[in-house]
């Protein structure tokens, strides 16, 4: 799962938060996103840990807000789509009960 | 050749640490060798040396200090000798603490210069020569622009999360690092804070949202280290992020309200004389055994280490208690003497082995063995205290030194009525007649001295 927030923005809820705010750089900031896939991040030595990621994601200001706000969003939906049946879903539900058969 | 690898130094692939000739060398990966070779030619290692910050290191070519083997690589990496290593378990809190700031700072300077820690284990960190210092210098990594610190979530479970649990909650952190060698888990430690703590800024941050976020996607599959580069993440960000842990622990108070010994100078029952006596009686043990090494056994908050530190090579000072110990190590950060290792230590409970294998980090009696103990007002709280029978307290003192100095405290003493106020006297066998036959077995008794009038009694113990 790839983080792209191009989506988020151009979603319902992206078009609300840019009325709210009105004078942020979303330009640059689609562009930082568009770039998700070019980037080839280098390994941690240690294991940095899901939290202490994410914390400094949101420390780091507005956009890593809104990548939290994508990653509790897709959540939703994945509850959503567990709960009303969907194609896609049934395959990734399916890779969670392997794990945690792991 | 005889090259003693230390078996707790695996972790990183770039270099593990060995002995070499009474030596500390650190071995070093071909780009771990670069790396450093570029952090010596920029003044960076000799910067962090001269500031404190970091263990006197210097890089020497293998083939000049005898080292052939070539698997050991062409360049090592020396380092001071820490003769005694304690563990973060033994730290009181101001030693965390300052090992904590000492990570910072290194950290901030880092990335001034372009570097990163790549690790912020606690045990990154040793008490040497009268101060924290920093010692992992395989730590320091090149900053990849756009990374985050990686070391965040280690250092809040190391030394964020147990100073905030003894300045916040009044819990010493000790036997929680003992417990665990990662420290304290986010999640864990935010089910320990009350709402009202959950508040405070640091907390909220730090903690509640920290276990938030680790608790709602850490069984994901996502992948986040990209984010960073793509929402540009960058320096300024981490400097700010330890900018903020730095005041926030520099804040954070320690009041020690349930120390039992903490105004023990104060409050013990000694006159001015038998003090005087005692401390003479000392003096002249030292004197007599001239022991380079000294462990003082319940040594409070080290009058008696201090009174001897400058006629010996390294004094030990272990204490039951972190508010004591924590009082000795500022009296040695205000400019006591260096020679003397403030240990946090309980000898009914001593420091295991622990970690992989049982030989990552050693046992407290297999670092702290001296050439000289000092037992003075202790006997009576390990036998009358924790129930073990004299002859085993005199077997372990003989265990961690051939000689030195013990205190008989008779069952007419008012401490040891203090401590039988409320229990029965099982204690039959706990006479001096049993005690000197016990020392008699294992040492020779050079002298003894009566002091609290004849309730207590110095001995001065040779090696049999």
């Amino acid at each position: 799962m790839r983080l792209n927030l191009t989506h988020v923005l151009n979603s319902r809820h992206g078009k609300s938060l840019r009325f709210a705010v009105g004078r942020f750089p979303w330009r640059a900031l689609i562009a930082a996103f568009g770039l998700v896939t070019l980037s080839s991040p280098a390994h941690a030595y240690i294991d940095p840990g899901t939290g202490g990621m994410l914390l400094q994601l949101l420390l780091g200001g507005v956009a890593g807000v809104l990548v939290i706000g994508k990653l509790y969003w897709l959540r939703i939906k994945e509850g959503f789509q567990n709960i009303f049946g969907g194609g896609a879903d049934s395959e990734e539900s399916s890779d969670k009960d392997g794990e945690t058969g792991n | 050749m005889d090259v003693k690898f230390d078996p707790g130094s695996f972790k990183d692939p770039d270099g593990r640490i060995f002995e070499y000739q009474g030596n500390i060398y650190r071995t070093l990966s071909s780009s771990a060798a670069d790396r450093m070779r570029a952090r010596e030619a920029d003044g960076t290692l000799a910067a962090l040396i001269d500031q404190g910050l970091l263990i006197d290191s210097e890089l020497v070519s293998a083939s000049s200090v005898g080292l052939a083997d070539a698997s050991l690589g062409d360049t090592v990496m020396r380092h001071a000798r820490i003769p005694v290593l304690t563990y973060p378990s033994e730290w009181s809190f101001d030693m965390l603490r300052d090992a904590a700031l000492v990570t910072l700072d290194l950290l901030q300077q880092g990335l001034e210069r372009d570097l990163m820690l790549k690790d912020a284990t606690a045990f990154n960190v040793a008490f040497h020569d009268g101060r924290m210092q920093f010692f992992d210098t395989l730590s320091i990594d090149d900053y990849a622009a756009g990374a985050p610190w990686d070391g965040y979530a280690q250092f809040c479970r190391e030394f964020l999360f147990p100073l905030m649990l003894t300045s916040y909650r009044g819990i010493e952190f000790q036997p929680w690092l003992r417990g665990s060698l990662s420290g304290i888990p986010v999640r864990a430690f935010a089910r320990l804070l009350s709402l009202r703590e959950k508040f405070r800024g640091p907390v909220m941050k730090h903690v509640v949202l920290q276990a938030k976020l680790d608790r709602s996607f850490a069984d994901t599959d996502t992948e986040m280290r990209s984010s960073f580069k793509t929402m540009k993440f960058s320096k300024p960000m981490i400097v700010g992020n330890v900018a903020g842990l730095a005041k926030t622990l520099r804040k954070l108070s320690y009041e020690a309200g349930d120390s039992v010994w903490g105004d023990y100078a104060s409050n013990h029952s000694y006159s001015a004389e038998d003090e005087t006596t005692k401390r003479q009686f000392v003096d002249q043990a030292v004197d007599h055994l001239s022991p380079s090494t000294v462990v003082d056994l319940g040594g409070n908050i080290g009058d008696y280490s201090f009174l001897v530190a400058p006629k010996v090579d390294r004094v030990l000072c272990v204490d039951i208690d972190p508010a004591c110990i924590n009082t000795l190590y500022r009296r040695i950060r205000d400019g006591g003497p260096t020679n003397v290792v403030p240990i946090v230590g309980d000898l009914l409970n001593p420091t295991p082995a622990l970690g992989w294998n049982l030989t990552e980090r050693r046992d407290l009696f297999d670092r702290i063995r001296s050439e000289s103990f000092f037992a003075l007002a202790l006997v009576h709280h390990l036998a009358i205290g924790g129930n073990v029978p004299l002859p085993r307290v005199v077997e372990t003192l003989h265990r961690i030194a051939p000689s030195g100095v013990v205190e008989w405290v008779d069952k007419q003493d008012a401490m040891v009525q203090r401590m039988l106020r409320n229990r029965t006297d099982v204690f039959e066998d706990y006479t001096w007649d049993v005690f000197r036959s016990e020392l008699e077995r294992r040492f020779n008794i050079v002298k003894t001295v009566e002091t609290h009038n004849g309730a207590r009694r110095l001995c001065l113990l040779e090696p049999r």
